[in-house]
């Protein structure tokens, strides 16, 4: 009886707070959120009527919004594809016991220090200014046009500015991952005359698939999510061609004074977004080996 | 012993503590005193924070009576605004573009022409004050400027590249502007050139396919609603059509080319004053990327940009010139003395300092009682313009295209403009445009 | 065979250190071009400047109001930290220890808010705080905000590490007579120091890189946030290059300063066992 008064006791102690904080701050503006999703609030006006699902059906009949949807699609594929292969591959470089390792790990992790917005503009410096320059002087056709300038090129762009950033993000947890990989085990395989390769395929990547779940569950959401980036490279230029999701959900709203559109939009982002993680984990949580 | 019990249950009562304490603070700042007034001013004009927080100061000596806050310019010019609101901040006067204003009309305050703000009849001519009524003919919005968009041209280029006087009156008809842009070509200096921007081209080179080509405000208006309803066909329309051979011949010519999406005025700026391109479709404001670069000796000056292939349409000679953003007072959440309080700032603002404001921000003045000797000599032009009265109606611009015209057109006079479109397609993306609004 | 290892780590090392120059040369052109002119900026950016130009940085110092923004951001950044680490630490404890039916619906609620948009919760995160409570232009408000939206994600990590703390050390605590509030903060919580700086340095950079939170709370000049200023400071001089590099380099600095100090422990936390949740 004692016990159970101290386990509630413990539990308004230390979960109600922080729960009871969140809650205030996300569930309570979600629901709000939501139901301004059945309206043709413009966002200034002080009035405005519910209108149903006029919203959803609107999106779905919107082709600029289906091809921003197909748009984001490529770039998150891309994005998650690209910096898992290479946070892997840096975590396997940097675990190999060079020398500077430390010195290392924090320049691949530098692109975490700042924000989206500042990231952004630095590398649209480069994209304009450096790379055209490079491609003046050595003639390279590659960089003679700057990349935000058409459609392929200023995707092609923004992905690299991602897995950039991302990449040296999952890294860390890659090395972690690789850290856990039992040395005695590696010792014996390499015993019974294992090679490099085989240590890596039989081994190392079985034990880091947890490492692999949690990193492409990040690697989704946050490219899902991109739009810091997204506005201050391209802006979603050139014509619209790289708006992505995030994106286009606050031009709708605050651009287009469409707010009810623009939030349903955010909502399906959400929905797309739960479903697809979802399903990411529970499928690799299955491949996992037991540790 | 209990210890960490207490400091975690300090750590929460400090945050409830925190937020309460707070609200007091907050309330000291808001707070009213019996014979003080507290007002907002809330602009869109980029980098001129600086000057506006000069003037809401002197503002405050004249009027000690009134304390103004000024809330700085932020690039997410609406989301801010809208922010504003829904946080009940919302400020007493904003400067904003005349569609953003009709789409937040709900929640302003119309000026009283025939009372306290008759000011406005005197100094305002009727013609710029149009975009900013209701249908009721009240007024919202009071301009802070009129600016023109056109060809900026450097004469001194231009001479130097064809050897001949330049008189920016000869060119009647896009032909003329082909030819003259030949023979600059022939001079070795690139003729004409378009910065690659959906601003520049979706809003304000495509709302020539609507303005004062089409006639009076009644007949902008008939247009538009025609190719809404699909009356009209946009592909087989005249306007658009000569319109479009204009953009044609700029893009023969055009300096940027090589990659014509680069869209950087501060670039092109710089290369029209070091001489390399003798003409840029852009409006008066483009003094600003030329100022600091441009060569003291040099003449600039602004004209219109040709839209039909006849010498005889006026229109070809004629500025596109239109009122830039109103001062708006808000009265939903301000109160009468707020909105009174406001009301006078937007006089001081406009009138009292026009001069000043002239200098800070180099732009022309829509207002008729006040002498004022505008600094940038493209704005003088614009001036000029209007004192003889050779200017276009942009009421189309300003009044008539939806608040998202420019990024959904512009993407379209982007794809043209790099070849991925042609003009039917273009015209065709462009009439669906209207048609879903 | 040693021989081979050692020539395989020189190649190793040599793949590395160009990946790591491809990953740091942005921050050093934003480095050495605050220091040049515009035009020379414009003109090359790969030179390097023929005289150091210390005056950009005065410039982004002043326009940036630098040493109000710097205060109000390590204002936020330092309370909502702490308080949201501590906070998570405490709620992963009991949803993570304690196997009933509402902590694991707590736990998967927390994991799916994850993936909320911002902009989802925006404007009604304004209207019901802002315009009902009016606490505009208050950085508390903005504080308590990140301390709510910090929540979730360092509780995942939180989870994952006290999994792999041996339950035995509580009922050992327990039994000794210690309350289980007393059993966390004396004997679990210095066990999670490792996890407990990376949550840290997580969180602090999300809050101290925040844009779109503070500009829609914050918007008179006393109470704005570093990251604000900067973009104000980018968007309105829109021709003046080399400040702006300046004022990037100015907003990167004081982050670089605590990775470096971090930095140790980032790995080290994820290490004990994060990746195991």
């Amino acid at each position: 009886m004692k016990k159970k008064k101290n386990e509630i006791k413990l539990f308004c102690e230390f979960v109600i707070p922080p729960m009871l904080i969140w809650a205030s701050i996300v569930v309570l503006p979600l629901i709000y959120g939501i139901y301004l999703t059945f309206t043709n609030w413009n966002g200034l006006s002080p009035d405005f009527d519910l209108v149903g699902f006029t919203n959803y059906v609107a999106i779905f009949k919107d082709k600029t919004f289906l091809s921003s949807l197909w748009k984001t699609f490529v770039y998150v594929f891309f994005v998650v594809v690209f910096s898992n292969v290479l946070g892997l591959a840096l975590a396997l470089l940097l675990t190999y016991g060079i020398k500077l390792q430390g010195l290392f790990r924090t320049c691949f992790f530098a692109a975490n220090m700042i924000g989206g917005v500042v990231m952004g503009y630095i590398w649209n410096y480069i994209f304009s200014f450096a790379l055209t320059k490079v491609g003046a002087v050595t003639g390279w056709g590659l960089f003679q046009k700057s990349w935000l300038t058409s459609p392929g090129t200023a995707l092609i762009a923004l992905i690299v500015v991602a897995v950039w950033q991302l990449s040296g993000y999952l890294m860390v947890i890659y090395v972690a991952g690789l850290t856990n990989v039992s040395q005695d085990m590696l010792e014996a395989a390499r015993i019974d005359g294992a090679n490099g390769r085989q240590l890596l395929r039989y081994i190392k990547i079985p034990m880091i698939r947890s490492s692999v779940t949690i990193c492409v569950f990040m690697a989704i959401s946050r490219a899902f999510m991109s739009f810091d980036v997204n506005l201050t490279l391209t802006a979603g230029g050139p014509f619209k061609s790289t708006e992505l999701l995030a994106l286009k959900i606050y031009q709708t709203a605050f651009s287009n004074f469409d707010y009810g559109k623009g939030q349903a939009e955010a909502l399906v982002l959400f929905v797309i977004v739960a479903i697809i993680s979802l399903v990411q984990v529970s499928v690799s949580k299955k491949g996992e080996v037991q540790a | 012993m209990k210890k960490h019990v207490v400091a975690s249950k300090i750590l929460t009562g400090a945050l409830a503590v925190a937020m309460v304490a707070s609200v007091p603070a907050m309330n000291g700042i808001n707070a009213k005193a019996d014979d003080k007034v507290e007002i907002s001013l809330y602009t869109t004009v980029p980098g001129h924070d600086d000057d506006f927080e000069k003037f809401c100061a002197d503002f405050m000596e004249a009027n000690p009576d009134i304390t103004v806050n000024y809330i700085a310019y932020d690039s997410s010019e609406k989301q801010k605004w809208m922010t504003l609101y829904a946080s009940g901040e919302a400020p007493t006067v904003s400067l904003m573009d005349a569609v953003d204003i009709r789409e937040n009309i709900a929640n302003m305050a119309a000026y009283d022409l025939d009372g306290d703000d008759s000011w406005i009849k005197d100094q305002v001519d009727d013609s710029n004050l149009a975009i900013f009524k209701d249908e009721n003919g009240s007024v919202y919005g009071v301009p802070n400027s009129v600016q023109s968009m056109g060809l900026i041209y450097n004469k001194t280029t231009i001479e130097k590249a064809t050897g001949e006087e330049f008189d920016p009156s000869t060119i009647k008809s896009n032909a003329d502007l082909d030819a003259l842009c030949q023979k600059i070509q022939d001079g070795g200096v690139s003729p004409i050139m378009f910065t690659g921007v959906d601003w520049s081209l979706g809003s304000h080179f495509l709302s020539q396919v609507f303005n004062g080509i089409q006639g009076d405000e009644e007949a902008q208006k008939a247009f538009i609603d025609s190719v809404k309803d699909g009356s009209a066909e946009l592909k087989t329309n005249d306007a658009w059509n000569g319109v479009m051979d204009t953009f044609d011949i700029i893009a023969k010519y055009n300096y940027n080319a090589n990659d014509p999406l680069v869209g950087n005025t501060e670039l092109d700026g710089q290369a029209m004053a070091k001489g390399d391109v003798a003409m840029w479709f852009m409006g008066d404001w483009g003094w600003s990327y030329l100022e600091s670069v441009a060569n003291a000796d040099d003449e600039y000056g602004i004209m219109p940009c040709p839209l039909t292939a006849s010498a005889d349409d006026a229109v070809n000679q004629e500025l596109a010139v239109f009122p830039a953003k109103g001062y708006c007072v808000d009265g939903s959440q301000n109160d009468e003395a707020q909105q009174a309080a406001g009301k006078k700032l937007v006089e001081y603002l406009t009138i009292e300092r026009a001069q000043d404001m002239s200098d800070a921000l180099s732009i022309a003045l829509p207002f008729k009682n006040v002498d004022v000797t505008v600094a940038s000599p493209l704005a003088n032009v614009t001036q000029a313009y209007v004192a003889d009265g050779k200017v276009q109606s942009t009421y189309a611009f300003s009044a008539l295209l939806p608040s998202d015209f420019w990024s959904e057109n512009g993407a379209v006079m982007q794809q043209y403009l790099t070849g991925q479109m042609d003009r039917d397609a273009a015209a065709d993306a462009i009439q669906a445009y209207w048609q879903a609004q | 065979m040693e021989a081979k290892k050692r020539s395989n780590t020189i190649v190793v090392f040599i793949i590395v250190l160009l990946l790591a120059v491809f990953f740091i040369i942005p921050f050093f052109l934003v480095i050495l071009n605050s220091f040049k002119t515009s035009p020379d900026f414009v003109a090359n950016p790969f030179s390097f400047p023929d005289v150091l130009h210390t005056e950009n940085y005065e410039t982004a110092f002043n326009t940036m109001n630098f040493l109000n923004s710097f205060k109000n951001s390590i204002l936020i950044c330092v309370i909502a930290t702490g308080v949201s680490v501590v906070l998570s630490s405490m709620n992963a404890y009991v949803l993570t220890r304690k196997k009933w039916k509402i902590t694991k619906a707590f736990y998967m609620i927390l994991i799916a808010a994850m993936v909320v948009p911002f902009q989802v919760i925006m404007i009604p995160l304004v209207k019901l705080y802002g315009s009902g409570l009016g606490l505009t232009n208050n950085i508390w408000l903005v504080t308590f905000i990140h301390i709510g939206l910090n929540i979730p994600s360092p509780t995942f990590l939180y989870s994952g590490f006290i999994t792999g703390v041996p339950v035995e050390l509580d009922e050992a605590a327990l039994i000794d007579g210690a309350s289980p509030e007393r059993t966390f903060f004396s004997i679990i919580f210095p066990l999670l120091k490792p996890i407990t700086m990376t949550n840290v340095v997580f969180v602090a950079l999300s809050i101290w890189n925040d844009y779109i939170l503070a500009s829609t709370l914050l918007s008179l000049k006393e109470v704005k946030t570093l990251p604000l200023m900067t973009y104000a400071f980018l968007t309105t001089k829109s021709a003046d290059y080399a400040p702006m590099m300046a004022g990037l380099v100015l907003t990167m600095l004081p982050v670089m300063i605590l990775y470096l100090f971090g930095q140790r422990y980032i790995i080290e936390g994820i290490v004990a066992g994060s990746v195991k949740g």
